[in-house]
């Protein structure tokens, strides 16, 4: 179990450093790349010193401009590890790490419920359409789902906004809260939350659930054919019994499996829903500073949202062994009598005069 | 015969959509008997024997016809009625016990499951799962191998002995397998058809098999009922089955195609044809193509079948008339 | 070929398929043929600005006066391309990195899988995003390559479990001892094992693609230049479009377009995969 942790734990670590080195290069290396860009753009203003124009984009960029390569790399390095990503350069006062720290609960909070909506509806869908396959409501409610699941999530965001357009009161469409509300854990604050949230969950939600209820119901038809349903119904277990640890455990795993994907969809998603909706989470900033070159902040709201996929990933790898118990260490099965490779070890020498392994 | 007969089948029908897997059936198996089906592929036979259970695999259903344990008919029964009957009064070994496992869960869990589901068995779980590790012993397993493991860390061999054990957990007075050697490397087959009559030996319970191996059924049937594309073609004792001048001619081929060890490669015989489509059944009796015997009338009515004195039944026009007699003989000579 | 054959059996037992394939069709004859068809100028013609439809503007015109229906036919042009030729270079380093890790094996195979793994986590969108902030460009196939960042990885990852599974079945050893080239081995016994899943994932890549160039058109990162859905949409928001009816068609003729398509390769990909990988009957 230690062993599959900190191999999940390294694999996480790798690719954070992987897209910490990957922004260095996009900031600092590639042709036409951001600190070069600064540099040529203050050098045109004039009116500085090269040494001035230096420590400006040092100070944007958390990076020296000048020194060798693998210099600047260690540094960037350094720095990211303490947090310092450099300033804004439209608004040299605030640190990028600021901007993303106070962006990511927004992005955290609708991409968690949307998640979370779409994954308990797609899974209530799926079941019942795998459960009653001939009926009319599953032939509609298949139908219906295998649509939505091909439309594209900012699409229909915007047909959302434009069907409310007039309804700002009940579905706000921008803004996380109402400017009328101060923030805090008051009941009126967190109201107001929940209520900016609705459409931009709703936009994840309703394209979401289709592709969830339609996995389930593929996971589900499949389970239920299955050898071991039969044999446990033919062990006089009750309809419970079968349907939540027969079915039901057995039907959760391509579900469970499929969450990582999903997270890292959805958080890409962010950047239209979030820009769309004016809410300030991670994608909204990073589309925000695209467009106007602030290219710290942008670096910055890539590498916190890679990083939030990447945790959300290690998370649902490290909680699958609750839901597939099989996945074992080598250290348990020894303690229960099987060799290192797994297989169980025969019994007695009662095989037909030959003797056990 | 129907007297003292724990399970009487009366005209049972069963299908999958408009084909009928099996077709007018009636058979009775005694208590203590050793009982076993058997037919070529696709006869039927795994149909009718999960049918004594209603577990049938869906799309199939019990179309018509009686299940009698008992004198109460399961073919009529509600799941919940069932699961009374089921592993407690009747239990099933799965072919291939492969698959016949919950991949997730823990043997002992699912024991575990059992256990709760019939609860009047044993005064506590306890009692149950020191039962079960008795009959782990029994199919020569250890409990600690068995308990705590994933199904997917046991061999074939392994899983059917477990799937035996766990059959005999809540002492059920029947016990239904369902081609139990198949599938299996000839050193597991031996243990399995050991275990079987250890079982019947020193339990007294009635077993069920379903085969098509009839070297297993030389050994271990008492009764034999024999299927063919989806209709019960003779029944009766082993030695009857095997040795009986009187017998279905489908019987006979199948006896005589068994390879000896010891006899000449030359005398081998198989059977000519197929086995026919269950969806497009030839008119009157189905062997009736393949059938060296075969008359006109055997191309235009069904067979029924007919009971001798010694309660050995044979579906056959030819077998069961004056002159199947001669013909029979004939035929045997060469 | 049995490909085609297969394409067909598919559309006869679907009937969603056939019609999606019969979308897609038209699709790409629209995509090569529109810029033949109709034209699309860029001067501002304010007495022709959001007509209501009519039988010379089947669709209305937009801010501009262009018919939007001339629009949408242009525009399926540079939206078809760059999807097709991002899901094609996906696709291709897709197989090649999964051959050549899951048929080395090895250290090979560790480091490429790594590698991979990283990149599949890697969320897509935003990458693309930046990178394509970064390096703005209108040549459709560097979009196309900048689109195909991280598509490929998923693939890799499917070709490589297979490839590795054939080069420990008898099959290759087989092939060997009989002196067979690689070249033979990759083309007639790995290629054909891999080929239904690798035509599933092109078509989902293209769905991909569109989604995120769309996307990228949407949100103005990628340069508005020319004439498609994307832009057409773009440009309808910023003239406020949103909040008013006046200019509904054109705001929601390119959606149902990118709807349509999308929905078609969906569709067409689900009916393959119920052919190529069926699931277990319930028999």
């Amino acid at each position: 179990m230690a062993a599959f942790i900190a191999k999940r734990l390294a694999l996480a670590l790798v690719t954070i450093w992987a897209v910490v080195t990957l922004t260095f290069f996009m900031v600092r290396l590639m042709p036409g790349n951001a600190m070069s860009y600064l540099e040529s753009q203050l050098a045109a203003q004039g009116g500085l010193t090269t040494s001035e124009i230096a420590a400006k984009v040092q100070e944007a960029y958390g990076v020296q401009p000048k020194g060798p390569l693998w210099h600047q790399y260690l540094s960037y390095l350094g720095n990211a590890a303490h947090g310092n990503f450099g300033t804004s350069i439209l608004d040299p006062g605030k640190t990028v790490l600021s901007v993303i720290v106070g962006a990511l609960p927004w992005t955290l909070l609708v991409v968690g419920l949307a998640l979370l909506v779409s994954f308990v509806l797609g899974v209530m869908v799926g079941t019942l359409i795998a459960a009653f396959p001939q009926s009319l409501l599953a032939k509609i409610a298949t139908g219906v789902v295998s649509f939505l699941a091909a439309v594209p999530n900012y699409l229909v965001a915007l047909v959302l906004i434009y069907l409310v357009a007039d309804q700002e009161h009940a579905l706000p469409a921008s803004g996380p809260y109402a400017l009328t509300v101060t923030p805090g854990w008051n009941v009126s604050f967190i109201g107001s939350v929940l209520q900016h949230a609705i459409l931009p969950v709703l936009s994840y939600v309703i394209v979401a659930f289709g592709g969830w209820a339609l996995t389930m119901k593929g996971s589900v038809s499949t389970i239920m054919g299955a050898d071991y349903v039969r044999a446990g119904e033919s062990w006089g277990l009750s309809r419970y019994r079968v349907t939540r640890s027969y079915i039901g455990r057995n039907a959760m795993l391509p579900m469970v499996t499929n969450l990582g994907l999903s997270l890292g969809y959805m958080f890409g998603g962010s950047v239209f829903i979030e820009t769309f909706f004016v809410y300030p989470g991670l994608g909204y900033y990073l589309v925000q500073s695209v467009n106007q070159r602030d290219y710290p902040v942008m670096m910055g709201c890539f590498l916190l949202i890679t990083i939030a996929v990447v945790v959300s990933n290690l998370i649902v790898d490290l909680v699958y062994p609750l839901v597939d118990p099989r996945i074992m260490s080598p250290g348990r099965a020894r303690r229960i009598g099987l060799t290192a490779s797994g297989q169980a070890v025969e019994a007695d020498a009662q095989t037909a005069g030959r003797s056990a392994a | 015969m129907a007297e003292d007969s724990l399970i009487e089948v009366r005209d049972l029908t069963v299908g999958f959509g408009p084909v009928l897997a099996v077709e007018n059936v009636s058979l009775s198996i005694g208590q203590g008997n050793v009982y076993s089906l058997v037919g070529e592929s696709g006869c039927g036979k795994s149909t009718l024997a999960y049918s004594l259970l209603g577990l049938v695999p869906p799309p199939g259903r019990i179309v018509s016809g009686e299940v009698r344990f008992r004198g109460q008919d399961l073919a009529r029964m509600s799941y919940k009625e069932l699961r009374r009957m089921r592993a407690q009064h009747i239990a099933v070994v799965f072919q291939a016990a492969m698959s016949a496992f919950n991949p997730v869960i823990t043997i002992g869990a699912q024991v575990e499951h059992i256990l709760e589901a019939h609860p009047e068995v044993y005064p506590s779980r306890q009692e149950g799962r020191k039962h079960f590790e008795e009959l782990l012993q029994l199919v020569r397993l250890r409990p600690e191998q068995v308990w705590q493991t994933f199904e997917s860390r046991l061999s074939g061999g392994m899983k059917q002995r477990v799937a035996i054990a766990i059959a005999l957990l809540l002492k059920p007075e029947v016990l239904v397998l369902d081609e139990p050697t198949t599938a299996l490397d000839v050193l597991s087959q031996r243990l399995v058809i050991d275990i079987i009559r250890d079982l019947h030996e020193t339990l007294d319970t009635t077993v069920v098999f379903v085969t098509h191996d009839l070297a297993v059924v030389a050994e271990l049937a008492q009764r034999v009922a024999v299927m063919y594309a989806g209709r019960l073609v003779e029944s009766g004792t082993v030695e009857e089955i095997f040795f009986d001048e009187r017998r279905h001619p489908y019987v006979k081929a199948l006896i005589s195609a068994m390879p000896s060890v010891t006899a000449d490669p030359a005398s081998l015989r198989s059977i000519p044809g197929q086995v026919p489509d269950l969806s497009d059944l030839p008119p009157g009796c189905r062997f009736a193509p393949r059938c060296g015997l075969a008359q006109p009338i055997c191309s235009e009515t069904e067979p029924e079948l007919k009971v001798g004195a010694s309660g050995h039944a044979v579906s056959c026009h030819v077998v069961n008339s004056e002159l199947g007699g001669k013909a029979a003989s004939e035929l045997a000579e060469r | 070929m049995k490909f085609f054959r297969d394409l067909w059996r598919i559309c006869r037992g679907d009937k969603p398929a056939l019609i999606g394939a019969i979308v897609i069709l038209i699709y790409i004859v629209v995509a090569i043929a529109g810029p033949f068809a109709t034209h699309v100028g860029y001067v501002k013609n304010p007495a022709l600005a959001y007509l209501p439809p009519s039988a010379k503007y089947p669709l209305g015109t937009d801010f501009l006066g262009n018919s939007v229906l001339s629009e949408l036919i242009i525009g399926t042009r540079p939206i078809m391309e760059v999807g097709i030729a991002a899901a094609v270079m996906v696709v291709t380093v897709g197989v090649i990195v999964g051959l050549v890790a899951g048929y080395l094996g090895g250290a090979v195979d560790q480091v490429v899988m790594r590698i991979t793994d990283v990149f599949l986590t890697i969320p897509g969108l935003p990458l693309v995003i930046v990178i394509a902030a970064i390096v703005r460009t209108t040549n459709p196939f560097v979009l196309a390559a900048i689109l195909s960042v991280t598509g490929w990885a998923g693939l890799a990852r499917a070709v490589r479990s297979q490839a590795l599974s054939l080069r420990t079945s008898d099959f290759i050893d087989a092939a060997k001892v009989q002196g067979l080239p690689l070249r033979n081995i990759v083309g007639r016994q790995l290629l054909p094992n891999i080929g239904p899943y690798v035509a599933i994932h092109f078509l989902l890549a293209v769905t991909d693609a569109i989604y995120a160039e769309v996307g990228l058109y949407l949100l103005g990162v990628a340069p508005i230049t020319g004439t498609n859905w994307g832009i057409m949409i773009n440009l309808a928001i910023s003239q406020g479009a949103l909040y008013t009816s006046q200019s509904a068609l054109y705001l929601f003729s390119p959606m149902l377009a990118i709807v349509f398509l999308q929905v078609a390769l969906v569709y067409f990909s689900r009916a393959m995969d119920r052919l190529f990988n069926p699931r277990l009957r319930v028999q």
